[in-house]
């Protein structure tokens, strides 16, 4: 019976030492596949790819920005041109935005401030400010101080008032300002828009916080910081600070309308009519940049929201098809322009929000670069100092937001956010509209699935906003 | 007498005393003879000989199964003992020669099963339910694919076969699906070696190619028998890994102590043809339109329209098409092609040879088995070859001392797998989307072809009836090849070591390893690949698991029995992978990495992952007066995939079983056999964890910015408290045998949990992720199954068996953790789901508008559709049953096998475009007067009244079958098939006496020869596009099941 006990003692002592339990575990389980800590600078791309991907997107920027800024119109599946949109793209706008977009940003930002790159640190948070602005101006209400918290254990985060998520991003571009002119270094391969210029970069952050105060301008006055920006901060001062996606030739990195319109043969997508007749009527050279020569060899638009398209009246002969410029592969993906931003300036200068330069100036800065970007600048001297062009105090105004319109074709997003601000050009609603929505969108509704994930949140931001409609007003819209 | 089962101190007696005996002088006579099996009348050898009475005077039957002994005159009769085999007492009578004819001991009280752990048991101590098929009647009727020789046989296994391709995938799943999202087959074993079964399939709806399952990699000639350990309580010992059940195979080996080596040869040639293919009609040609028909290059005007709409055939018209380049573009006579399809499928032909030694010497037992399988399928230009090589020896190097090894190496090679799913690849498809005057033979010889039009989709490859959506099919099967070519090693040594008489150590180490390399050729012009594609997959898997295990055994009363197991097992798998693809090629007909077309960027990708599980176990039983039994085991698993603070997980189990007729004084002739058991056990699984689930990392996507590397973080949120998922089941039975075992029934009832199932919950993206990975689901699984046999008829001559198994089992999702439904796959607008409430793989998808009473409401003469997704039906289903009918009559047996599947639903793709194009039979119905279609319209002052309008049957079928709405493609999935036949006839021994055989035997053998009954038109409703979760309840353009018959002949040396 002792042999026994030994026996059995050493085997159970053996069976532990070969089975080992859990030991080595740890190293077992480490990924050899995937790194858990990256250099910040090599997510930069795919931030800024995704979101520009978004908004360039033809269901996007397309069918709901140019489309219903009217500066495009389509001779098919003309729901969205009517205001009859599908739910499931605010699911992608949402997922793409927060999720490939924001969230890799703040992991940027993380990595790099880990790393002690204030540079790299300084893009991350300009992106986020840059993702957010996109999202409070598409939904109003929207996540934010609790937003990008999923690893801390908050999936269900709050909707933050739209001027507090403005006044946060104010402060995250005040921050990127600064970091941008610290120490570090940001890899120039995996920068998409500026190639490692981080100089521009701190442009992009102020001309950006500029664009934001202007939006927010009719709400509060913001003169002391816009003047603050152009006196003590870089800013863009020519287009070759442009922020902008640079596009390869070929799917599936070539621009999106590209990719939809050439690529993928949806040809529905013309020039609409407001702006054919615009241009028709300023004499404007973009014209033909524009817009291809129907089959009658001329310059025809289609005006928005007509049902049961291709007809006799409006089809893929007899609508203009919108210009070879615009259609191309490479054609950069604006986040925000040199002419955007002079166009802004002269509106705060005429009125008197900031006091540096003239308004005209920045007026007819934004006009040339426009001409210049489009190849047509030998007619800019004719171009401006027509009666219906020139800046003048008393319709500076609506010339100013529709030069912008003009400069801003085929920016669907900005265009149409700038429309609801300005309220120039002035537009009809949609021909055949949807009989539910009243107006021309003044915004997206949230997405459906945010009703089961994140709904006491959800119904608190509709109900603080009025509703979760197409129409309902956000904050600087009231 | 069996001397394996002697000590030495014994046989040393032994030996002495037949020295004594041999010099003991007594009257004594000499008696010889031949043994003989009763089934198959060959001669048995090994047979042990011996005087009733005196069981010390004995012999054993030599190689030709032949004895002679000397026995006493005063003896009166002899036993003939041999394992597996009924004892046969034969009176003496003064005769000298007495042949004896040994019956199969079937159904006996103390008859074996393997259990876990390949532990052999005497079923009648089990508390759970084993259902085990014997490995002769797997390797007659063949299957390619092993488990499916299963259907209809046993209760409660519910095997789907993806389709009748070369190479389809089957899925297994014992007592319905316990995971929502991970695997729900159940794990092999195979001689105590856990072995792979994944497959890596490619196919989906969308495409691809399926690739046989892991375990038919097994020859079914080396099998002994499989048992199939259907729940829990029998699986417990496997602990995290037996969620789904276990299936244990036993291989042959030989045996020691035998001194003869046999030899086997095996050899089955079948040929397959399809079961069923869909009825299509036959009066009305390819178009638009009934007016006219025009070919152009098969792309514009009507030649593009893939569709059955045209002009009506055999009614003497002409038209141009596309084979009337042949007559300088003039018009050919427009007439129905009713076989083209049938004519499409060629004869497949599978031949399998088998070769094997089995053989022993007093210490030594070993087999050798050589196997070939060489498939070629009804599709053209697909095939299978398989190879195996097996091997098995044991040892004694003393009696106490054991020592064993065996290894199976199998290579797997195909030159082409057909593709399947809605895509050009699969040739099925221009068969549904066709023109029904297409005489798909004349497109055979594409290489005297003419090429497709330029500015064609066609362009640059042999012409085709239609160049818009599709190749020629031909020229696709000879040059978009989809291979495999596989290697894998089985192994295990073990050793054991009796160290009392009660106490027993053992150790096992094995291997599973297997490389398996698989491309995809697409040639240049190809309609989904204009530019090529060249795809290249290499994946090598090894699993390793050792074992040490101490056994006790010992009476502590009389009546009173104990065992005890204690050990430990430690698993070790990687996985790894490399794929390149060249996304376009520059030069045709070369299929290399480096053809890569220039400016485009060879995609290559890699990945390896290791996994580790490290078990305690212990398992033991107590028997009181061999009649009730108490069974327990407990294991305890650690494994790697789990957070390191939460990986240990204890898995309990507990059985009793009482044999009443052995207990109560009720044992008679007619109640032969009564027990009654139950138990309880909790077993676990890590669904679709697999390693480094835990930890956030980036990730590269797939293709790169151009030549900038693009990294982002994942979208989905990781959970490092993630728990293992678990099952909790209780099972209680009966074991019932009247008449003297002439009516066996067994009965089993189990209701089981799963819970903690593992989900990825879909969450705010405002939160930075899209899904958390959560313990969440809850499903149960309830059912019974119960398995009759009979033996109505059991004289000298003849003996029939009648046997029936029934199963029925109700799945219900019973929290999805408030996600309101769960996407498992699906096609087109169609999802296949889990959702609360119902069943596991719920059919979701598009109905047509119903009014109150349930009439389809029309507008326009055409069904509307509700904008709502309505569940449409679900692929499981309600019971599954078997009937096996055995005749034997003197050396003729004939055993056939039926299998119903009753219940569950498809949805059927076929119907849905094949009444799009207007290719099927029903799609004739209105061609020339319009339909008025069957509901409601709402009249002006909105009420409803019949439908009265008259629409075209192109307008009314496009309308009603369509992407857009699913109903009218959800059949019924029931079937009743004629799973198999086989008739053999054993030459009768006498025959065989003067040559070196030992016996021989042919049959006629079929496999699935039909379907007796289905509601499903067009297709076999047994379907899927691959084994995998996603991929059930679904099939567009099934490669058909196959009808294979041939014959079979068995050799003996």
């Amino acid at each position: 019976m002792k042999k026994f006990k030994i026996l059995l003692t050493a085997f159970l002592v053996g069976l532990l030492a070969f089975v080992g339990c859990d030991s080595g575990f740890e190293e077992i389980n480490k990924n050899p596949n995937e790194p858990t800590v990256i250099p910040s600078d090599l997510l930069t791309a795919d931030i800024v790819r995704n979101v520009g991907n978004t908004m360039y997107s033809t269901f996007v920027g397309g069918d709901m920005g140019s489309c219903w800024s009217q500066q495009w119109a389509k001779v098919n599946y003309e729901d969205e041109e009517r205001y009859d949109i599908r739910e499931t793209m605010m699911e992608t706008i949402w997922k793409s935005f927060y999720e490939d977009g924001i969230a890799d940003a703040v992991s940027m930002e993380k990595l790099a401030k880990a790393e002690g790159n204030d540079i790299s640190r300084g893009v991350a948070v300009t992106m986020q400010a840059y993702t957010f602005s996109l999202l409070t101006e598409l939904f109003g209400n929207v996540p934010f101080s609790e937003a990008i918290k999923g690893e801390e254990g908050n999936i269900t985060p709050v909707y933050d008032a739209q001027e507090d998520i403005y006044d946060g991003i104010f402060a995250l571009l005040d921050s990127a300002n600064i970091y941008l002119a610290g120490s570090g270094s940001l890899n120039a391969t995996t920068d998409l828009i500026y190639g490692g210029d981080v100089s521009k970069w701190q442009k992009f952050a102020n001309s950006l916080k500029f664009r934001l105060l202007m939006r927010i301008s009719g709400k509060r006055d913001v003169s002391a910081e816009l003047q603050d920006i152009v006196s003590n901060r870089a800013i863009f001062t020519s287009s070759a600070d442009d922020a902008s996606l640079k596009f390869l030739t070929a799917d599936p990195n070539a621009n999106p309308i590209y990719e939809s319109i050439v690529f993928g043969n949806r040809k529905e997508y013309k020039i609409n009519s407001v702006m054919v007749d615009m241009l028709v009527a300023l004499e404007d050279p973009r014209l033909p940049v524009y817009a291809e020569l129907n089959n009658n060899d001329e310059y025809r638009g289609k005006p928005s929201g007509i049902i049961e398209v291709p007809n006799d009246e409006y089809n893929y002969d007899n609508v203009s098809a919108i210009g070879e410029k615009y259609v191309d592969a490479e054609l950069p993906g604006f986040f925000m322009t040199y002419s955007e931003l002079q166009f802004l300036m002269a509106e705060a200068r005429h009125k008197n929000l900031i006091t540096t330069g003239t308004a005209i100036e920045y007026y007819n800065n934004g006009v040339l670069a426009s001409f210049e970007f489009n190849e047509v600048e030998d007619e800019f001297a004719t171009y401006i100092v027509q009666p219906s062009v020139a800046y003048n105090t008393t319709s500076g105004l609506q010339k100013i937001a529709e030069q912008n319109w003009i400069a801003m074709y085929c920016q669907g997003v900005e265009s149409w956010t700038e429309w609801r601000r300005t309220g120039f050009p002035e537009l009809e609603i949609a021909i055949e509209h949807d009989p539910a929505v009243s107006e021309i969108p003044s915004r997206y509704i949230y997405p459906i699935i945010e009703k089961s994930v994140n709904a006491t949140n959800y119904n608190a931001a509709s109900d603080a906003m009025g509703g979760d409609l197409l129409t309902t007003k956000f904050w600087w819209l009231q | 007498m069996n001397l394996k089962f002697l000590s030495m101190k014994k046989l040393t007696i032994f030996l002495a005393f037949l020295l004594f005996v041999g010099f003991t002088v007594q009257a004594q006579m000499q008696i010889s003879g031949t043994v003989t099996g009763a089934e198959d009348g060959l001669s048995i050898p090994g047979v042990s000989v011996v005087v009733k009475d005196n069981p010390t005077i004995g012999t054993t039957t030599d190689i030709d199964g032949k004895y002679s002994i000397t026995v006493p005159s005063s003896a009166q009769a002899l036993i003939f003992s041999f394992v597996g085999m009924k004892a046969q007492e034969v009176a003496i009578n003064n005769q000298s020669v007495i042949n004896a004819i040994m019956e199969a001991e079937v159904l006996e009280m103390d008859e074996v099963v393997v259990t876990a752990l390949g532990i052999s048991r005497e079923k009648k101590s089990l508390g759970y339910a084993v259902q085990d098929v014997k490995g002769d009647e797997l390797v007659k009727a063949r299957e390619a694919n092993v488990v499916n020789s299963l259907s209809g046989k046993v209760a409660g296994v519910n095997i789907t076969s993806s389709s009748g391709g070369i190479g389809a995938s089957s899925r297994v799943e014992l007592r319905g699906s316990s995971s929502l999202t991970g695997n729900n087959q159940p794990l092999y074993v195979i001689d105590g070696i856990p072995i792979d079964n994944s497959n890596y399939s490619g196919a989906s709806s969308t495409g691809g190619f399926d690739t046989p399952n892991g375990i038919s990699d097994i020859n079914a000639d080396d099998i002994e028998s499989v048992s199939v350990l259907k729940g829990p309580n029998a699986a417990a010992l496997y602990g995290v890994r037996a969620a789904n059940g276990v299936i244990v195979i036993t291989t042959k080996t030989g045996k020691a102590g035998k001194n003869e080596i046999g030899v086997s040869f095996n050899s089955t040639t079948t040929f397959e043809n399809p079961l069923v293919i869909p009825s299509f009609q036959n009066s009305y040609g390819q178009g638009p339109s009934k007016d006219n028909f025009y070919w152009v290059d098969g792309m514009n005007d009507d030649g593009g329209v893939d569709e059955s709409w045209g002009p009506p055939l055999d009614q003497g018209l002409e038209f141009t098409q596309w084979n009337s380049y042949t007559v300088d573009g003039e018009p050919l006579p427009w007439v129905s092609q009713p076989d083209n399809v049938k004519d499409f499928y060629e004869t497949g032909v599978t031949t399998n040879n088998n070769l094997s030694f089995t053989g022993g010497t007093e210490k030594l037992g070993y087999r050798l088995s050589l196997g070939y399988s060489n498939q070629t399928g009804i599709i053209p230009n697909t095939d299978l070859k398989k190879y195996n090589v097996s091997g098995n020896a044991n040892y004694k190097f003393t009696d106490k001392f054991k020592a064993g090894f065996n290894f199976t190496y199998t290579k797997t090679q195909s030159d082409n797998l057909p593709t399947v799913g809605y895509t050009n690849e699969n040739p099925i498809q221009q068969t549904i989307w066709s023109g029904r005057n297409v005489d798909f033979q004349a497109l055979k010889d594409y290489k005297n072809l003419p090429l497709a039009a330029e500015g064609t989709a066609a362009e640059g490859t042999p012409i085709n009836w239609n160049t818009q959506f599709q190749n020629n099919p031909y020229w696709v099967l000879d040059n978009n090849l989809n291979s495999l070519n596989k290697d894998r090693i089985i192994g295990a040594v073990n050793l054991s070591y009796q160290l009392t008489d009660y106490l027993s150590i053992s150790g096992k180490t094995s291997l599973d390893d297997y490389s398996q390399l698989t491309t995809v050729r697409k040639a240049i012009g190809t309609n989904e690949y204009l530019e090529g594609f060249y795809g290249e997959y290499s994946r090598r898997f090894l699993e390793s698991n050792s074992e040490l295990l101490l056994s006790l055994n010992t009476s502590i009363t009389d009546d009173l029995t104990f065992s005890f197991n204690f050990g430990g097992n430690t698993m070790y798998r990687q996985y790894s992978r490399l794929s390149g693809e060249a996304p376009q090629l520059e030069l045709p007909n070369l299929y290399t990495l480096a053809n890569v077309k220039s400016g485009v960027t060879v995609s290559l990708s890699n990945y390896s992952e290791e996994t580790k599980i490290n078990s305690l176990y212990g398992f033991g039983q107590i028997a009181f007066k061999n009649a009730i039994f108490l069974d327990f085991s407990g294991r305890n698993d650690w494994a790697s995939v789990l957070p390191v603070d939460g990986n240990s997980f204890f898995y309990p189990s507990v059985n009793l079983s009482a044999v009443l007729t052995d207990l109560l004084p009720i044992k008679s002739t007619t109640l032969t056999f009564l027990k009654l058991r139950g138990g309880w056990s909790k077993v676990g699984s890590v669904g679709i964890l697999t390693p480094y689930m835990l930890e956030q990392t980036y990730s590269f996507r797939a293709d790169p910015y151009g030549d900038v590397p693009l990294m982002y973080n994942p979208d989905e949120l990781s959970n490092p408290e993630i728990k293992p998922e678990v099952k909790t089941s209780i099972e209680a039975g009966l074991d019932l045998r009247m008449f003297d075992n002439r009516i066996r029934l067994d009965g089993t009832y189990y209701n089981m949990k799963s819970t903690d199932l593992i989900v990825g919950v879909e969450i705010s993206a405002a939160s930075g992720y899209i899904y958390a990975l959560r313990n969440v689901g809850e499903m149960t699984n309830k059912g019974f199954e119960i398995m009759l046999g009979t033996t109505p008829i059991k004289t000298k001559d003849l003996t029939v068996d009648l046997d029936f198994n029934f199963s029925k089992n109700r799945n219900e999702v019973t929290s999805l953790g408030g996600l309101e439904t769960l996407i498992l796959g699906g096609q087109w607008n169609v999802d296949v789901i889990a959702k609360e409430g119902e069943a596991y793989g719920a059919i979701f998808g598009p109905a047509y508008l119903k009014d109150e009473d349930g009439n389809i409401v029309h507008e326009n003469g055409l069904p509307v559709i509700d904008s709502e997704y309505k569940i449409l039906g679900n692929y499981q289903p309600d019971w599954r049953g078997g009937a096996t009918l055995r005749i034997a009559y003197k050396g003729i047996t004939l055993s056939t096998t039926i299998d119903a599947k009753m219940g569950g639903d498809v949805y059927s793709m076929t119907t849905t475009w094949g009444r799009y194009s207007g290719v099927l039979e029903e799609t004739l119905l209105g061609r020339e007067t319009g339909i008025v279609g069957d509901g409601v319209k709402l009249d002006s002052d909105g009420n409803y009244i019949p439908n009265d309008e008259v629409v075209s049957a192109k307008a009314y079928n496009q309308a009603a079958f369509d992407n857009s709405v699913a109903e009218g493609s959800v059949f019924d999935a029931s079937y009743v098939k004629w799973r198999e036949l086989v008739l053999s006839y054993n030459l009768p021994s006498s025959w065989l006496t003067k040559t070196p055989l030992k016996g021989a035997s042919i049959s006629f053998v079929g496999r699935n020869l039909a379907i007796l009954y289905k509601n499903a038109p067009h297709i076999d409703p047994e379907t899927a596009f691959s084994s995998d979760n996603e991929d059930m309840g679904m099939e567009f353009g099934q490669i058909p099941s196959t009808r294979s018959l041939g014959f079979n002949l068995n050799i003996n040396f």
